[in-house]
């Protein structure tokens, strides 16, 4: 059994990659990498800064062990059907060390559920919670307690799903090619040199330190980003929220109800009630929200905004073609600056709405 | 002493084909598995286009009795108008490939509004919006797959009419209300469905589409949820068989996006080619 996301249909990439050597370098500057892959979402700054300071890879974890992360990975990615971040994790995991024959065996751990009793609760909970039908609650933590995991791994293990899915709504929508990244481990120059790519993954993969916020969150989500106090996690959510509200190319209104449209779709009130915050602060009705998340359209909305709402809905729960074949119809009336921040917004909500319905409020 | 050694010998080779022999077994037997892990991941795939992926998840860990509870969600039953006649008129491959074809547009048109076809019964199908995922936009999307298959409908009459063969229609029926979602069936024989008296009032109100002689008909609990700007055409109250009162229904006249468009000309905001 060879990556069992080779036959999930994929539709031509609906982004051109486009090199700026400044914006590269600025992103090099503000979080140490530039990756290829960045050049699909620099027309969008904060995106490509969002998915590298989000990703695993960022010394984001400080108590979960790098095994259990790539397992949560693998899982999301196969629940979400997502070849490319699929293709991946399996050739990170190739590359230090783990042979086909033991990818494959894991592989089939993951289908029949032969795993230990500890990472096989994470990978439960993981796929629970990368589901949008019935939506995670905090009670789905407690076979997570129950396996010994500390309060501060279960956190990160919902992080984890959290990044895992921003990356994979990134990737599956607008349909990165996956191809280069299924064949990678198998080329003969990385088999050549694979101890030295091997070092190089093992060294950006370092447990992070304990971080405090440079001022306490007071905005949006505060009470679900102090619950990430003393983690890296905290500020790096924080900052990709801050970034995405703060970027001009769409309205903060428009970006607020795509947020409200996927809270909605998902029944998540904790997630509703924050971002009927936002709108509130934009001067929007509470009945005028009602009446737009009803129909996804009405006061104020004009044919573009709903088209965007339409799409947020759509990103809830989807097979990758379909949404692939949809977005491709969006991308016909936005500017490529637009369509990328869509992307952007849809991932964010996506995976904040999620840990939301995963973490217990606070008192 | 040649003896001896012989024995030995015997014995070694026996311990050594024992040896092999359990590792052949073994790798047999891993082989077995593995092929069974396939089986099962692509046997679980298959019930997730049947079923939310939960519910298969809890078939396999609790059985089937465990599947069943309360939903609200919005029926549609759509029938063939006139199948007798066409059945007689027809020979029965023609008939069959008239048939695929209504079946396939049915299909695609819900599918694309992010429906559920339930069950074939006949020349009618049962359709559910909002039965196997929560979706807090059943009836828009149940009106909207409605028109699509009236446009659908009109593009294959076209079709039809150039193969020299008639034109066919549908009446289409919704109505939203509580049933039970869950498997359902026989010991034999079960499916992930939705039963309850919802389902028999959208059937009777699509029967009301020849009453009314209108393609679409909606209920007013549908109506209640539905987005304002699709253009609705008040019926009159008509008795139907297994409800006390009277039941109001609507035709669905057009799309809001016609609607949109009436409003834009009439302020003078559109400008034609």
């Amino acid at each position: 059994m060879a990556n069992p996301l080779l036959d999930v249909s994929w539709d031509q990439c609906l982004l051109e990659p486009a090199p700026d050597r400044q914006a590269e370098a600025a992103l090099r500057r503000d979080t140490g990498t530039a990756p290829g892959w960045i050049r699909y979402f620099l027309s969008c700054p904060w995106l490509p800064r969002a998915a590298i300071r989000l990703g695993m890879g960022n010394q984001m974890l400080v108590h979960l062990d790098f095994p259990t992360a790539d397992l949560i990975a693998l899982v999301v990615s196969q629940e979400h059907s997502c070849r490319y971040c699929y293709a991946v994790t399996r050739m990170q995991l190739r590359i230090l060390g783990m042979s086909e024959e033991r990818m494959q065996q894991l592989e089939q751990r993951l289908a029949s559920g032969e795993l230990d009793p500890k990472a096989a609760a994470a990978v439960r909970f993981a796929r629970r919670m990368a589901r949008s039908t019935p939506l995670v609650t905090p009670q789905d933590l407690e076979p997570l307690r129950e396996a010994e995991y500390s309060d501060a791994e279960i956190r990160e293990i919902a992080y984890v799903v959290a990044s895992i899915s921003f990356l994979n709504h990134i990737a599956t929508i607008p349909a990165l090619p996956p191809q280069s990244w299924e064949q990678l481990a198998d080329r003969w120059f990385i088999r050549l040199f694979r101890p030295l790519f091997a070092r190089m993954i093992r060294g950006m993969r370092k447990h992070g330190q304990r971080a405090s916020f440079a001022r306490p969150p007071e905005g949006p989500f505060a009470g679900l980003l102090l619950q990430f106090e003393g983690s890296p996690i905290g500020p790096a959510l924080a900052s990709a929220l801050d970034d995405l509200w703060a970027s001009p190319i769409l309205s903060r209104h428009c970006k607020a109800l795509m947020f409200a449209v996927i809270g909605h779709g998902l029944g998540c009130h904790r997630f509703s009630d924050e971002v009927a915050r936002v709108l509130e602060a934009e001067g929007q009705a509470p009945a005028d929200t009602e009446k737009i998340l009803a129909h996804l359209g009405g006061p104020g909305v004009d044919a573009d905004e709903s088209a965007l709402l339409a799409f947020a809905r759509d990103t809830i729960w989807y097979e990758p073609s379909q949404i692939q074949r949809r977005a491709r119809e969006l991308r016909k009336r936005l500017s490529v600056a637009q369509f990328v921040e869509a992307l952007g917004v849809v991932a964010l909500a996506n995976s904040v709405c999620r840990l939301c319905a995963a973490l217990p409020r606070q008192p | 002493m040649n003896h001896a050694y012989s024995l030995l010998l015997i014995v070694l080779a026996a311990a050594a084909g024992l040896f092999f022999w359990q590792q052949h077994r073994l790798r047999m037997l891993r082989a077995r598995v593995e092929t069974s892990a396939v089986e099962l991941q692509r046997l679980q795939q298959s019930c997730a286009l049947l079923a939310p992926a939960g519910v298969v998840e809890r078939l396999f860990s609790d059985g089937a009795e465990s599947i069943a509870e309360h939903k609200v969600f919005t029926a549609m039953f759509t029938d063939l108008v006139g199948y007798t006649a066409l059945a007689e008129r027809l020979d029965p491959k023609t008939l069959a490939g008239v048939l695929n074809g209504y079946f396939q547009l049915v299909s695609d048109s819900v599918t694309e509004h992010r429906g559920r076809v339930g069950t074939f019964l006949g020349d009618g199908i049962l359709i559910f919006f909002g039965a196997l995922e929560p979706n807090p936009w059943q009836c828009d999307d149940a009106v909207q797959a409605a028109l699509a298959i009236r446009a659908a409908l009109d593009r294959y009459n076209a079709e039809l009419e150039v193969a020299g063969l008639p034109r066919i229609a549908i009446g289409v029926g919704i109505h939203r209300g509580p049933g039970l979602a869950g498997l359902i069936g026989s010991r034999d024989r079960r499916e992930y469905t939705v039963v309850g008296p919802t389902l028999n009032l959208a059937a009777r109100v699509q029967a009301l589409t020849r009453e009314h002689g209108r393609d679409i008909l909606l209920t007013e609990s549908v109506r209640e949820q539905l987005d304002p700007r699709f253009e609705l055409m008040p019926m009159p109250a008509v008795p139907v068989k297994g409800t006390g009162e009277p039941v109001v229904t609507y035709a669905v006249v057009g799309g809001r996006e016609g609607r949109a468009r009436i409003k834009e000309e009439k302020a003078g905001l559109r400008i034609e080619g």
